[in-house]
């Protein structure tokens, strides 16, 4: 107790130092944000025929405030809207107050997008070129979208920098919802929402943590390294007893592996990034256990105001279970794997405008030919024929149009 | 005719860049001690990649408006971009946490004050502004 109270003592003492060192400070507040608007096509026939196949309209809207009432102290709240959104906890995709120390101790505590490549590299539309986001963010399983609690984070070196984040509280259980204007994309959503999860669902939220080093050289080469622990997650299993359908819940470890690289050669830059999920009960006599591999490459040319791009993407998707009542009254297993081979262009003649164009070619294998654990996901499920393996292929087109202030 | 043609040529090429590199004036706080430095490194401090001088003291950086002249000849000549790409570059960095912009300043005046007012200050101005009381550096 008295160790306790000295390091809060301490802690007092040198917040109050850096203070009274602010006296000179002018309070900085910046506002950024962007309205995102999309029109897709898709030439899937299964997709065709259980919705449109072209639509367009706002894909998101979304506001970040920073203020800076002290030099060290920066409060940041970020909302993003979607047509998908349904709740207040989605909308704040951030909201976090971070005291700077130095450049090598920054402490906050909040809401933050998870700290690992590539949900932080790609989140937000204006960041990067592409209409679609690389499957490891729109279909991430494998880590949360956020984390809420407390975030260590710093930097040492000048020309080789060294980095550092580690960030740990609760994360919204995790599944990927559709996204985009038709549903072609996923995002993360709350456990409740997944289509063909069952009652009794996961805790909607779970202690986990987050781990990234990284090592910069001159922003040429770009080493990041990143660890996710989901130790206190949990797992719905369903099962049927005498025929009927009898789900329950029971504790699970998630812990997320990946690594990531970005080089970038004048107006070249080409980004690598290949993570292992994995998903394992503790209680179980039989242990279950799901390993969600995904990786993606992609290269990326500046030329002036235009930068084409090409990339591709493959992602081991959510393993879960399904009850077919009809026709089998079974519950199966499916083993999901997208493959996506994108080219695209985006194009920003001023600030304010950024347009894209990109074509992809998706391939979505699942098989569900396990029975006994069954499946959630997904986009082109015939539950009229869940046996076997089955294989989509199809292109989807998309355009986007991003007003940035 | 040809080689009027050329010296013509050159004349216009040596005039452009002479106008280019004469429409601004890097200048920092009267006390540091640094009296010169490299276009990269110049690039470094305004975009935050570096933030201490070579002594230990803080960078601390600032911009001019986006519609002055002098900022869109500094962001192309010194940071090899348009201003549009230095916003994008800023609006990249504030949504992925990393940092924010460089104090933004919609006059020379204002500028010069807040690098008076600030030892570890690094700014730019146009080529033509009354520089007394700041130290004006060159730029390799």
């Amino acid at each position: 107790m008295k160790k306790i109270l000295t390091l809060v003592f301490l802690l007092f003492a040198v917040f109050s130092i850096k203070a009274q060192e602010d006296s000179t400070w002018k309070p900085e507040t910046h506002i950024t944000g962007y309205v995102n608007t999309e029109a897709e096509y898709v030439d899937l026939s299964v997709w065709k025929d259980a919705k449109q196949n072209f639509a367009a309209g706002l894909s998101e809207a979304a506001f970040l405030v920073s203020y800076k009432p002290l030099k060290q102290l920066e409060f940041k709240g970020t909302f993003v809207y979607s047509h998908f959104t349904q709740d207040i906890q989605s909308l704040l995709v951030e909201g976090s107050a971070t005291y700077t120390f130095n450049s090598m101790l920054k402490i906050g505590a909040g809401k933050y997008l998870t700290p690992l490549s590539p949900v932080n590299q790609y989140f937000y539309a204006p960041m990067n070129a592409s209409v679609s986001l690389p499957m490891l963010v729109s279909h991430h399983v494998i880590l949360p979208q956020s984390i809420s609690g407390l975030q260590i984070a710093g930097e040492f070196g000048s020309e080789l920098k060294v980095g550092y984040n580690v960030t740990y509280g609760n994360y919204l259980s995790i599944g990927h919802y559709p996204y985009g204007i038709l549903g072609i994309q996923g995002q993360e959503d709350d456990a409740l929402y997944m289509p063909n999860t069952v009652s009794p669902v996961a805790p909607a939220f779970q202690l986990g943590g987050s781990a990234r080093v990284y090592a910069n050289f001159n922003d040429i080469v770009n080493v990041g390294f990143n660890y996710f622990d989901g130790r206190h997650s949990s797992l719905v299993v369903n099962n049927i007893v005498n025929g009927a359908l009898n789900p329950f819940s029971t504790n699970a470890i998630r812990q997320t592996y990946g690594i990531d690289m970005q080089l970038k050669f004048n107006n070249l830059k080409i980004n690598g990034e290949y993570w292992l999920g994995t998903q394992k009960t503790t209680d179980l006599d039989e242990q279950i256990k799901y390993n969600y591999p995904g990786y993606y490459g992609e290269i990326i040319y500046e030329v002036g105001k235009f930068s084409p791009y090409l990339r591709y993407d493959y992602i081991s998707d959510a393993k879960s279970t399904i009850y077919f009542p009809y026709p089998t009254g079974k519950l199966y297993s499916v083993e999901s794997e997208l493959t996506g081979y994108t080219a695209g262009i985006a194009f920003r003649p001023i600030y304010e405008i950024l347009l894209k164009l990109e074509f992809r070619h998706l391939s979505n294998v699942m098989d569900y030919s396990n029975q006994n654990v069954p499946i959630l996901t997904a986009m082109h499920i015939d539950p009229t024929n869940p046996l076997g393996i089955t294989q989509n292929q199809y292109n989807y087109f998309g355009a986007s149009i991003v007003f940035s202030f | 005719m040809k080689k009027y043609t050329i010296l013509l040529i050159a004349i216009i090429l040596i005039a452009s860049v002479s106008l280019s590199a004469q429409s601004f004036k890097v200048i920092v706080n009267n006390t540091n001690s640094v009296s010169s430095l490299a276009k990269t490194e110049v690039s470094n401090y305004l975009l935050k990649k570096r933030t201490k001088w070579s002594n230990g003291t803080d960078v601390i950086a600032v911009d001019l408006g986006t519609k002055s002249s002098a900022r869109a000849t500094f962001s192309k000549d010194i940071l090899g971009k348009t201003v549009a790409q230095v916003r994008a570059y800023w609006q990249q960095s504030v949504f992925s946490g990393k940092d924010t912009p460089p104090r933004e300043m919609e006059s020379d005046n204002a500028v010069l004050e807040f690098v008076k007012a600030n030892h570890g200050a690094i700014g730019y101005v146009s080529a033509n502004a009354n520089t007394d009381g700041v130290k004006v550096i060159s730029v390799k």
